[in-house]
């Protein structure tokens, strides 16, 4: 005849299966998290959800800055079917200007190239309350931007700028001396805004060389579908 | 009421009342911005809110029941810890509001239910439990002192040094609790085993 389970017993039990339970639960959403055990930071988690096409711009208001391009994505029909987006601030001394150097030189390639003739250079500001269109106009001006080729834009609010960011897994600190800290990098939009392709700064022909190429393929893409 | 008691649950107090100072932007903004602070202060002050609101009174009557020997506190404080010494789980935390509220919440619960847990958990559980965090700790803080490139989109690099010195520290201290718990007289131990069930 069994005995009746004492309150001792049971009550080492419910523990036991609430800690199996606690330590599945956390498993598992670990597994998610980490793509599998196999990242553990956010820039990892980004390169997953780019790869996976997971990360797409999404339609913000932006105040135009320069150039003939708004800047909205998805964008319309007779838009260039190629995006090289870099995000930036007016006032910043360092990565900004490598940017706009590196910036300027596939603005020379690409117009002696008709094959890269839709691809678009888009510098969008993330400096809101510093930027506006005539700060960027004299960035453009003093970068010899084309506004053929090359166009400054800045979300129309704080909120808009955090949503594009955010979307496209961009972060930029207050470096607390009133610039910030963000990445150098070149992002390659489609016409849709999906995100295809990471550049570091110095990987801007390689870029280039994407764009272009991306540029031929989405018309076939898109008969396709 | 005694002065030092008195004292006592003003302390307490002032301690569950803490994480209210997170209501306030700027002040909350300062201290997540520095991984150092957001890592070391934060959560910290969190996690003895939490304690101090069980110290206060705030009990769960039925807690006895599913936390055989502190067994269920442990291991959840455990998971809180290593969840929030994720780089990933950090930078989220600061993105994403419902990571926040899961931070503030994980976080104050590990102080609740450990302050119950703590004084039931056998000395070889305590070693164990005790031991396990000192280790993780002081292996994040190694990677967040060795790492050359940014864990956190969030923080700068700088900043993911000086957090790296404080979870080593951490741990140096937690394996001296550790040690002084596995190593304290056979008679205090029987004496604290008839509140452990």
């Amino acid at each position: 005849m069994r005995s009746p389970v004492s309150r001792d017993q049971l009550a080492r039990r419910l523990s036991s299966a609430l800690c199996l339970l606690l330590v599945s639960a956390f498993a598992w959403g670990a597994w998610r998290q980490t793509a599998g055990f196999d990242t553990w930071t956010f820039e990892g988690r980004r390169q997953l959800q780019l790869a996976s096409g997971d990360l797409r711009a999404p339609t913000v208001a932006m105040t135009k800055g320069f150039g003939n391009e708004t800047l909205v994505w998805p964008a319309g029909a007779t838009a260039p079917r190629a995006y090289l987006v870099e995000f930036i601030y007016t006032r910043c001394p360092t990565v900004c200007r490598t940017l706009g150097s590196q910036y300027q030189q596939m603005q020379h390639r690409m117009a002696q190239d008709p094959a890269l003739a839709q691809v678009h250079l888009a510098s969008i500001s993330f400096d809101v309350a510093n930027d506006g269109s005539t700060e960027l106009r004299q960035l453009a001006t003093s970068l010899g931007a084309d506004p053929a080729r090359w166009s400054f834009a800045v979300p129309a609010s704080d909120a808009e700028t955090q949503r594009l960011l955010r979307a496209l897994g961009v972060v930029a600190v207050a470096d607390g001396a009133g610039g910030f800290v963000h990445n150098g990098d070149m992002h390659l939009l489609d016409r849709h805004g999906q995100l295809r392709a990471v550049f570091t700064l110095d990987q801007w022909p390689q870029a280039l060389a994407a764009a272009g190429r991306l540029a031929v393929q989405v018309p076939t893409q898109a008969a396709a579908e | 009421m005694p002065r030092h008691r008195f004292a006592r649950t003003a302390l307490w107090s002032v301690l569950a009342a803490l994480p209210l100072l997170l209501l306030w932007p700027v002040l909350r903004q300062t201290i997540e911005g520095r991984m150092s602070l957001h890592m070391l202060l934060e959560f910290p002050a969190l996690f003895s809110a939490g304690w101090a609101a069980q110290r206060l009174g705030l009990r769960a009557p039925l807690l006895h029941w599913i936390d055989w020997r502190g067994w269920t506190g442990a291991t959840g404080v455990t998971l809180v810890s290593i969840t929030w010494m994720l780089p990933s789980m950090l930078d989220l935390s600061l993105m994403s509001p419902t990571v926040a509220a899961a931070k503030v919440v994980s976080w104050w619960l590990a102080g609740w239910w450990l302050a119950d847990s703590w004084r039931r958990l056998d000395p070889e559980v305590n070693l164990f439990f005790t031991g396990n965090i000192a280790w993780m700790t002081a292996t994040a803080g190694m990677l967040y002192l060795d790492t050359p490139q940014r864990l956190c989109v969030n923080h700068l690099q700088d900043d993911q040094r000086h957090a790296g010195i404080g979870p080593v520290l951490l741990a140096i201290v937690l394996g001296a609790i550790a040690i002084r718990q596995a190593t304290q007289p056979a008679a205090n131990t029987a004496a604290t085993a008839t509140a452990r069930t």
